[in-house]
Order: C-alpha cells, then sequence, then structure tokens
C-alpha cells in the first residue's frame, strides 16, 4: 500500500512537509525521528484530523484529500493510537471495546476474544480507565483501535506517555501483536529501542522530509550510525525448545543453534532479539573448550573502518540476516579481514537479552 | 380552582416549556461557542449573557415593540394565529428564552470547552460521525453541565419577575405566574396567601439548590469523572 502526502508549504515557523510512504501489508513502518520534524502532523494529515488547505494526501488510488475532496477522518477506517491516554473515561473497558466494535470500519479483522487474550485483557474488562495504569491503558486503546477493524493502524508515540517500566511490560504484548497483524502500521516514535523492537521497515524523518528508508536491520547497522558506541543488530529467531534447563532457551537462528537468557515463550514462537556490536568478537578458528555459548557461521558483508580511532565494525551475514561486531582496528589488520571471507561470531551467550527484558 | 394554584400550574408549565425549547436551541448554540472562534461568536458571545446584566424591564420593553402588530413579526404572527403575541403564554415563552439564555448556554458552553479534544478525535478514528460523537461522548460526558444548566434555566424562569410584568401581563388564566400573583397579593395586603407563595418558592429554591450540590459532589467522587474533567 502507497500512502502519498504532498504538502508543500511553509508555515511563520519555516516548518515544512513533503512525503511520499510506501507501507507494506502486514508490516510495522517506523516514521523515525527527533521531536519537531513534522511526524506528528504528518500522521494527522494521513488521518484527516488536520486539515490544510492545498495539500494532497491518496492511500493506493483513492483520495482522501485533494482539490475540491475531503473525505471525513471517521470515512478513512483509520486506527489510531494516540500518544496520550484516550480511552472514553465514562466508559468501561468493555465499554470502550463495544463503542469501537459497534462502528467497524471493515468486515475482516480481528475478532473480540482474539484481541482480548493477544493484550491480555481478560482481568481488566470492567473496570474504568481511571482504574488502570498507563500501560494497561495503552493496551486498551491499541485493542479498541484494532477492534474497530481499520484498514491502516497508526500509532503516535504509544509509549510515549507511560514509564519506563510499565513500556517494558507493554513492549512483549507489541511483539505477540505484531506477528498476528494483517494490516499494515504506521509507529511513531523517537524512541530508538521501541522503533528497533517493533518496526520492520523504519523512516527516518527530518525537517518534514523523508530523509531515508531501510530495512530494521539496515537501520539498526547504519541508522543508529556503525561509528556509535551503542551500534547493534537485530536479529529475529524462531524458539526451539522452550525448555528452561539452565534458564536457557534455546532458538533457530538461520538454521543454526543459539541459546538465550529468556524464559517464557513457547515453541515456534519468532522473538527479536538484540546484539550489541561490542558483545560479537570474530575467529577463524572454531575454539576447542570455550565458555563462550554461542558461535555462529558467519560470512563478512561489508567491514565499516572510520580509519581513525580505536575500533572498526563489521557487518556479517547468517543466512538472510546480518550480525555487527565491533572489533579493534589493530585486530581488523592483523587478521586482514575481507568481505566475503567466511569467519566465525563469537557472542557472549549473557549479553543475549532480549530488549523487552532489559 | 384556586387562583393561586392556577398560577402555579401557568408556572410550571411555562418554565417547562421554557427549559425544553433552550436544551433544543441551546445546545447547539452552546457548541458552537464552545467550537469556534472568530467575529461572530465573539458578538454573539456576549449577546447571549445581555439578560445578566440588563434590567429586565429593558428586555421587556423591547420585546413589546417587536411584539406589537405594527413590527414586522409581530405582524406575522397575528396573520399566522389570529392573535397578538403580547400579554399571550406563547410571548411569555419568548421573553423567558431570551432571558434564561445565558443561564442554559453558559454552564453548557462551559463543560463543552472542558471536553478533552482527544477524545472526539479517538472517537472519529472508530468511525463515529459528527453526530453520533456528539451523543456518545459528548452528551454523557457533560452530563453534569447539562444538569446544572437545565436546573438553572428551570429555576430561573421560575423566579422571573420583571419581564413578565411587562410582556405578560397579569392575565388570570394566560399570563399570572406565581411571582406576579406573590406581587399582587402583597399589593392587596394579604400577606397570609403571600407567605405561601414566598415560603414556597424559596424553599422550592433551597431544595433545588441542595440538590444540585449533592449530586455534583457524587458525580465528582464517581469513578470516572476524575478524567471526565
Amino acid at each position: 500500500m502507497t500512502i502519498v502526502v504532498k504538502a508543500d508549504f511553509k508555515r511563520a515557523e519555516g516548518f515544512q512537509l513533503q512525503a511520499n510512504l510506501n507501507i507494506a501489508t502486514d508490516r510495522v513502518t517506523a516514521l523515525y525521528g527527533p521531536s519537531g520534524s513534522g511526524k506528528t502532523t504528518l500522521l494527522r494529515l494521513i488521518t484527516g484530523l488536520e486539515k490544510m488547505n492545498g495539500i494532497e494526501v491518496t492511500f493506493d488510488d483513492e483520495v482522501w484529500q485533494g482539490q475540491s475532496v475531503f473525505v471525513p477522518p471517521h470515512k478513512r477506517g483509520i486506527g489510531y493510537v494516540f500518544q496520550h491516554l484516550n480511552l472514553f473515561p465514562h466508559l468501561t473497558v468493555i465499554g470502550n471495546l463495544d463503542y469501537a466494535e459497534k462502528r467497524q470500519h471493515q468486515s475482516e479483522g480481528f475478532e473480540r476474544e482474539e484481541i482480548i487474550s493477544i493484550l491480555d485483557l481478560g482481568r481488566l474488562l470492567h473496570k474504568y480507565p481511571a482504574q488502570l495504569s498507563g500501560g494497561e491503558q495503552q493496551r486498551v486503546a491499541i485493542s479498541r483501535a484494532l477492534l474497530s477493524h481499520p484498514r491502516l493502524l497508526v500509532m503516535d508515540e504509544p509509549l510515549g506517555s507511560i514509564d519506563t517500566v510499565a513500556k517494558t511490560r507493554i513492549l512483549p504484548y507489541l511483539q505477540r501483536l505484531h506477528d498476528a497483524l494483517k494490516i499494515p502500521v504506521l509507529y511513531i516514535s523517537h524512541a530508538l529501542d521501541e522503533v528497533l523492537e517493533f518496526a520492520d521497515t523504519v523512516l527516518v524523518m527530518e525537517g518534514g522530509k523523508i530523509l531515508s528508508e531501510s530495512p530494521v536491520v539496515d537501520f539498526a547497522v547504519e541508522g543508529t550510525g556503525a561509528e556509535q558506541p551503542h551500534s547493534a543488530a537485530i536479529i529475529r529467531c524462531i524458539v526451539d525448545s522452550a525448555s528452561e534447563e539452565h534458564a536457557l532457551t534455546r532458538v533457530d537462528f538461520e538454521g543454526q543453534p543459539m541459546y538465550i537468557a529468556a524464559d517464557k515463550y513457547h515453541t515456534g514462537d519468532i522473538i527479536r532479539i538484540r546484539i550489541p556490536a561490542r558483545d560479537v568478537s570474530l575467529a577463524r578458528e572454531q575454539a576447542g573448550t570455550s565458555s563462550i555459548l554461542n558461535i555462529l557461521e558467519t560470512q563478512i558483508e561489508e567491514i565499516y573502518d572510520p580509519g581513525t580511532g580505536p575500533t572498526a565494525v563489521i557487518r556479517l551475514s547468517c543466512g538472510k540476516q546480518s550480525l555487527l561486531a565491533r572489533i579493534t582496528r589493530k585486530s581488523l589488520l592483523e587478521m586482514e579481514l575481507k568481505p566475503g571471507e567466511s569467519i566465525y561470531s563469537q557472542i557472549k551467550g549473557v549479553a543475549l537479552i532480549t530488549d523487552h527484558e532489559r | 380552582m384556586d387562583p393561586d394554584i392556577v398560577s402555579l400550574l401557568i408556572t410550571l408549565r411555562l418554565a417547562t416549556v421554557t427549559t425544553v425549547v433552550l436544551i433544543v436551541i441551546g445546545t447547539p448554540l452552546a457548541w458552537w461557542l464552545s467550537q469556534s472562534d472568530g467575529i461572530a461568536r465573539n458578538i454573539v458571545e456576549p449577546l447571549v449573557a445581555l439578560p445578566i446584566v440588563l434590567p429586565p424591564t429593558v428586555v421587556g420593553f423591547y420585546l413589546l415593540i417587536v411584539f406589537s402588530p405594527s413590527s414586522l413579526p409581530g405582524r406575522v404572527w397575528q396573520d399566522l394565529t389570529g392573535s397578538t403575541l403580547a400579554f399571550s403564554f406563547s410571548g411569555l415563552v419568548i421573553g423567558s428564552i431570551i432571558y434564561s439564555l445565558p443561564f442554559y448556554v453558559q454552564p453548557l458552553q462551559v463543560a463543552f470547552s472542558n471536553l478533552r479534544k482527544e477524545l472526539l478525535e479517538a472517537a472519529a478514528t472508530l468511525g463515529a460521525s459528527p453526530m453520533d460523537q456528539f451523543f456518545s461522548l459528548v452528551v454523557p460526558l457533560s452530563r453534569r453541565g447539562f444538569f446544572i444548566a437545565i436546573c438553572l434555566s428551570f429555576a430561573h424562569t421560575i423566579g422571573e419577575f420583571g419581564i413578565v410584568l411587562m410582556i405578560g401581563g397579569n392575565l388570570p388564566d394566560e399570563t399570572r405566574v406565581l411571582s406576579i400573583a406573590l406581587f399582587d397579593h402583597v399589593e392587596a395586603l394579604d400577606y397570609d396567601r403571600a407567605h405561601i407563595i414566598a415560603s414556597g418558592l424559596l424553599a422550592f429554591s433551597f431544595i433545588l439548590l441542595f440538590m444540585l450540590y449533592s449530586l455534583d459532589r457524587h458525580w465528582q467522587k464517581s469513578p470516572f469523572s476524575r478524567s471526565a474533567e
């Protein structure tokens, strides 16, 4: 699906906007950028909650706003999860869900029971919004938006108004949701960890313009800046055996086994793991006995050598996915690493913590 | 029937009809005042508030002129109904609507202005049309404003005197409301009957305000009102 927003205007403050978004069905597209980059304005123009003259908004071949057309927001079929908690205060959780269900945009979409179980609302149903925590309210808000059976779900900093603890609790729900979603999602955030956790594609926005579009894996490599100390790769794995022996879970990463310190997963779950570049080291030979648990056969894809400073970052491919390794420039020279070369990547086992467990 | 009972019934009928009409025309007016900004609103807003500061006799005087068959509205009314508006129950209703308008519109306008706009936006994205949003969200979330507006305009209509005297005259079965009847009894030095009406109006007003404040306190404590305000 394609959303095109054409707006070429400058406000007194010098604000301008121009965007052309391609968003894939059943994918999460993140709009990432600093505050004031025009993310929310763009979103409000797409939903029709904001009306500016002289702009064009199209959704595939449907014109939402044109010269003489303006489709009102309630007819656009967009589910919107707001930054601020927006549940209807006079209705219970059930009442809020009913409200959406009575006014569905289309027939296909989540069933109520399905969404209640994914977002774990069972015990909240008869409470009023004021009796829920921020994180719980946002889970209800997401459910409500999905129960309206939208054609597109937009989320504007949905975790922006809840505290860090609540945030780490809600992220696993978002991941579960991600796997069940069948509609495109546009996710606005200025928080890197949310984007890395939830998005498939990242659009970087600044000054009212989309600067770049890249898959989240590449974004994790480049967007966070290979030269930055915190660069990390995001990988997706399938849970192989959920055995809690040694409190480890075995996962399958592109056909190779890995052990991660995580529990509460079921066999077959797809999880996303963040591996900081500094936790990956490289070796030509497979070490005999080693305390390192995870050793993967990888191939050098690219070498980011800043030319100065102590370290360089290497991008390694493993099947269709990538890892990042930060090594010293001294090692880079001594080992004479070259793109295309096969090499073992050693990952410090204990460092393997999924994002939402931090 | 006792003439005072007749007056009581006229008064209740006037207050009821006036309040119902105010709900119908005052609600959209309050909504418009709360949502728009611009020259039109800046002119209409003080116009609505005028009866609060204006002597009722001023409003009554101008209404008398408008009602008279020599003015266009007065003539049209007479051609349509065969009677004049002045010194009729219908004329009294019109006068009461104008005079009680601010008491209905202002509490409601405040309630509407305090509604969080994002709630309506959320409703819109859930597929609710503006009319749907009004009845499914604005009305229940502004119930306190509605309650205050209805009570105040009803009570205010019952307590009205000057304007009724100007445009209603004092016709026993048509326009003699309680406040006028009270005035008549005092004029005639019939203090016993005056006492009954005066104390009745006093008790009614007190009970109404007492209920208003108690209910308001109760609503402030209900689980949703904290975030609704």
